[in-house]
């Protein structure tokens, strides 16, 4: 009992304490991503600002680039070229090819070195012709005829700046990228600048390779820490990237804590009522189970020291009944109420002695051949002076006269109990018939009276231990409330069962036994 | 040398101040010499000769030097912990004590990241500059590229001609966030140079890598320095403040045009862009009393006897901090042609001579460091000691100290190569060859 108590108990609790965390968790973790989709988006909207700032640097350095080229074509000559390239710290090289794709310059006779180098070192560019006479992807990138041509060399990546003139000559720039990034650090923000009500992130500028080309901010991501945030920035520089590092974790936290705590609040204050409920009813019930079993337990003992005196005074009394005259019917009449009130406290005796033991083992039932109706009605006699001094009339139908195999103690303790009842509940009724009946290996017998009967709600309830009905009905009469019980323990005991069974009037119990016939 | 220099400018000075404003005027420009190591070359053969543009600060009055621009940016990575991120600190804190309120100082800091601790400001307020520079502590990972690049930024905030603008850079480790390849640095120190922003750097310790370092300060045309101790670094800033204070000169472009038939090869120690017959060397500054040459080879063709033949034609024109006008030089030379031997030697330019010897002894040195990087170290071993003869016997015959000094110094190289020595060794070797292809001031 107790064991299954506890775990019913603990269910009750830990089911629905468990979907409320569970939907507690839920609710967090959503709320969680939506903060986090949230910060996501604003990170995302600081680096694209970035973004705008470096587009902005580079196309006002592509506009720088375009009048430069349109300078070398005006002045063509090769010096005032080379003054153009030593002004400008973005500028490695330049070039003028003319339609025929020959170089104007650097001039084919006098070019410095640097210049020779330079004219090797583009040489795959001017086999593609792709940054001299453009087509592709390319194409037009500053409008119809300028553009940026990159590529990757082994220093990182590399820029080229072209722009076609109207006489089909074509300018190229070569760009010092060591000074297009070191522009670009410039304009990006330092460590000491803080981030604008952004929590404390770092921003990675990478290349194509993901390796850091330059990094601001005050965090220190782990070595594999995946960025929050991650941007590719426009072209020329679109193999650049930046990406955004934050502690995710603390932001979650700091952002979402209040939604947190409200919810850990409601887990637990519901844990706290759950638990104090379940102590409150496990508290209740094994208060009631063992004062139950406390009452079992005394009245058990008492039991036992009653059965030695009763037997002594049961024995006395039909030796006493023996000696007596014939004609003293006075004497033999007290004589008859003291034998069978003493043998209605043996039945009583008995009744706690069986509860005892099924509460400790399942009784054996010790099998004998005999007949039902001589069992039912004997113990029918041994109840008759005191329900005829009630004024309760005994109608036994005796129909099942086949010699059988049964407990006859445990019957005419089924039997004694359902005729006690009546004793205490139903003399009103002045009326008991008892009705036996043999089907096959089955025995039936049907007490019924016609007293106040069972109010239909407590069908069930009548047959569990210590359970009796209303105070008006148990008013005044004294009872242990486990007759029924035993009854139907016994009878189960002997393969059948004690059931109420509907009536017009009063109450009807039927028991069936399991009686095989003798072979 | 130097001090000669020093004690002719001096003269000159005073005869400005005795003999009137005109004299004075010339007295602040620049002194361009041109000459040949040879005044009398042999005839009839087709030979090698040397150019020397020679060009000569005029000194200053010290309350007039002129205003700078300077961005100190110091490495603040974790190898710069305890005693040397303290001194570096403290020399930043005496360097900027010697500037006063016309100038302009920022103080950038970097490990894995770049923070701007005295952003380009007047040196008005030494304790908002002071209390920045303290801010200093070391961690992390060395991100250079980065670190000067926003050195750069923040010169180029109050960038002009009349000031001297640069990046001093103070590092003691190999750049490793960012780009950290020495030709990319070298790329950052030649664009930079187009800005007239040049970039010093100091090497600190024995962790750097000086090839970089060297590089970055050769493309931009800044100094280089070696401070193997955190102490040394005191001393090498003010040095290198003494070096920013005593500009006289600024964007000096020296084009020498080499004449007909005389075929320009190369510029010894220099940066220089050779179309033609057209050589053109630029040099950021140039300090009172300082003397930086060009030195240029050329092919002569065979010339018979007796003919006289111009070389080169050279012109310098210059920002002249005293004057604020851009001044132009001009000057050239030619050399005589002669059968006898003896006329040959007695044309002999000592001056010249003493230039082409040492520009010679450094291509050497620089060789002896290659051969030692391939672990070829007898190699290495031979070429120093063969230098240090070869210096030593022409200190003796142009009776010079700076030629027995330096071969003093290619002697100790010679035995300074085994595992143990050569790191430290290295670095003193590029930064002696830094220091004497561009005649720097320390």
């Amino acid at each position: 009992m107790k064991p299954k108590l506890i775990i019913i108990l603990m269910l009750l609790v830990l089911v629905p304490l468990g979907l409320i965390t569970w939907l507690g968790v839920k609710t967090a973790r959503q709320e969680q991503e939506r903060v986090q989709q949230r910060m996501r988006q604003v990170l995302i909207a600081r680096l694209a600002e970035l973004r705008e700032s470096v587009r902005r640097l580079v196309e006002k350095e592509g506009r720088d680039f375009q009048r430069l080229a349109d300078l070398a074509t005006e002045r063509a000559d090769a010096e005032a070229i080379r003054d153009l390239v030593r002004g400008n710290r973005l500028v490695r090289q330049m070039f003028v090819v003319a339609p025929d794709r020959q170089f104007i310059f650097p001039p084919r006779e006098g070019a410095s070195e640097r210049e020779r180098e330079s004219l090797l070192r583009l040489a795959p560019i001017w086999k593609s012709g792709a940054a001299v006479h453009p087509a592709g992807p390319e194409a037009g990138t500053m409008g119809g005829d300028s553009g940026w041509h990159t590529w990757f060399a082994e220093e990182g990546l590399q820029f080229y700046f072209w722009r076609r003139l109207s006489d089909g000559r074509s300018v190229g720039i070569e760009l010092e990228s060591a000074a297009l990034l070191a522009d670009v650090i410039a304009l990006l923000p330092s460590s000491d600048v803080p981030g604008a009500g952004l929590p404390a992130g770092h921003i990675v500028l990478q290349d194509a390779r993901n390796v850091p080309l330059y990094q601001w901010g005050d965090y220190r991501p782990a070595a594999q820490e995946v960025p929050l945030a991650r941007l590719p920035l426009v072209a020329p520089l679109n193999a650049w990237s930046l990406e955004y590092f934050a502690p995710e974790a603390e932001f979650g936290r700091a952002v979402s804590g209040s939604a947190r705590f409200n919810i850990g609040a409601a887990v637990g204050a519901v844990a706290v009522v759950l638990f104090a409920l379940a102590l409150y009813f496990y508290r209740e019930s094994s208060r009631e189970i063992r004062a139950a079993a406390q009452k079992v337990s005394f009245v058990n003992q008492v039991s036992h020291e009653l059965k030695t005196p009763l037997t002594n005074i049961r024995l006395y009394a039909e030796l006493l009944e023996d000696s007596i005259p014939e004609n003293d019917a006075k004497t033999r009449g007290y004589l008859d109420i003291v034998t069978a009130e003493s043998r209605r406290l043996s039945r009583l005796i008995n009744n706690i002695l069986t509860f005892a033991r099924q509460q400790k083992a399942r009784p054996v039932l010790h099998l004998a051949s005999g007949l039902v109706d001589d069992t039912i009605a004997a113990t029918l006699e041994s109840f008759r002076p005191a329900l005829e001094e009630a004024g309760v009339r005994i109608v036994f139908n005796p129909n099942a006269g086949r010699r059988v195999k049964l407990d006859a103690d445990a019957v005419e303790q089924i039997l004694g109990n359902l005729v006690s009842n009546v004793e205490k509940y139903a003399v009103g009724g002045k009326w008991l018939e008892v009705t036996s009946l043999q089907e096959g290996d089955r025995t039936l017998i049907r007490v019924a009276d016609r007293g106040p009967g069972i109010p239909a709600g407590k069908t069930d309830d009548i047959f569990r231990p210590f359970v009796r009905l209303s105070d008006r009905l148990t008013e005044g009469v004294s009872g242990t409330g486990l007759g029924l019980s035993i009854a139907r323990d016994l009878a189960r005991l002997h393969g059948g069962d004690v059931s109420l069974e509907s009536s017009v009037e009063g109450a009807c119990f039927l028991v069936v036994l399991q009686t095989p016939g003798e072979v | 040398m130097k001090t000669t220099m020093r004690w002719i400018c001096r003269m000159a000075v005073g005869a400005a101040l005795g003999f009137g404003l005109e004299q004075a005027a010339l007295a602040n420009r620049v002194r361009m010499d041109v000459g040949m190591a040879s005044t009398v070359m042999e005839s009839d053969k087709k030979q090698v000769g040397y150019v020397k543009v020679g060009l000569n600060g005029f000194e200053l009055a010290l309350e007039k030097r002129t205003p700078v621009n300077v961005a100190i940016v110091i490495d603040r990575s974790g190898s710069m912990q305890g005693e040397k991120i303290a001194n570096a600190r403290e020399a930043a804190i005496l360097a900027v004590d010697r500037l006063n309120a016309d100038d302009i100082v920022s103080v950038v800091a970097y490990n894995d990241t770049v923070s701007v601790l005295v952003p380009a400001t007047k040196v008005s307020d030494k304790d908002v500059i002071r209390s920045g520079i303290e801010r200093l502590d070391a961690g992390g990972s060395t991100a250079l590229f980065a670190g000067v690049s926003k050195g750069a930024e923040e010169v180029r905030k109050f960038i002009s001609r009349t000031r001297v603008n640069r990046v001093i850079l103070v590092s003691d480790g190999l750049a490793n966030v960012g780009p950290s390849s020495t030709s990319a640095l070298a790329e950052l120190g030649e664009s930079l140079a187009k800005e007239r922003i040049c970039v010093t750097t100091i090497g600190l310790g024995l962790d750097y890598n000086e090839d970089l370092m060297t590089q970055l300060a050769r493309k931009s045309d800044g100094n280089s320095g070696f401070a193997n101790t955190s102490a040394d670094l005191g001393r090498l800033m003010q040095a290198e403040f003494g070096d920013v204070l005593a500009v006289v000169a600024q964007e000096l472009v020296v084009r020498i045009e080499c004449a007909d038939g005389i075929r320009p090869i190369r510029v010894l120690g220099r940066e220089a862009e050779i179309a033609g017959r057209t050589v053109r060397v630029q040099m950021s500054q140039l300090n009172a009393g300082q003397e930086k040459y060009v030195l240029l080879e050329v092919e002569l063709p065979a010339t018979r006897s007796g003919k006289t033949r111009e070389v080169a034609s050279a012109t310098v024109t210059y920002a002249n901090m005293a004057t604020r006008a851009t001044d132009t030089l001009a000057g050239n030379t030619s050399v005589r042609f002669s059968e006898s031997a003896a006329e040959v030697a007695g044309g002999v330019n000592r001056d010249v001579m003493i230039a082409v010897i040492t520009q010679t002894a450094v291509e050497r040195n620089k060789l002896a460091v290659e051969l030692r990087d391939k672990g070829r170290v007898e190699e290495a071993r031979a070429l120093l000691t063969d230098n240090a003869a070869f210096l030593k016997g022409n200190a003796a015959k142009f009776e010079s100290k700076e030629l027995g000094g330096y071969s003093v110094l290619n002697a100790k190289d010679a035995g300074n190569l085994d595992e143990a020595n050569w790191n430290r060794q290295r670095k003193d070797m590029r930064y002696n060859q830094r220091s004497a292809e561009q005649q720097q001031s320390y």
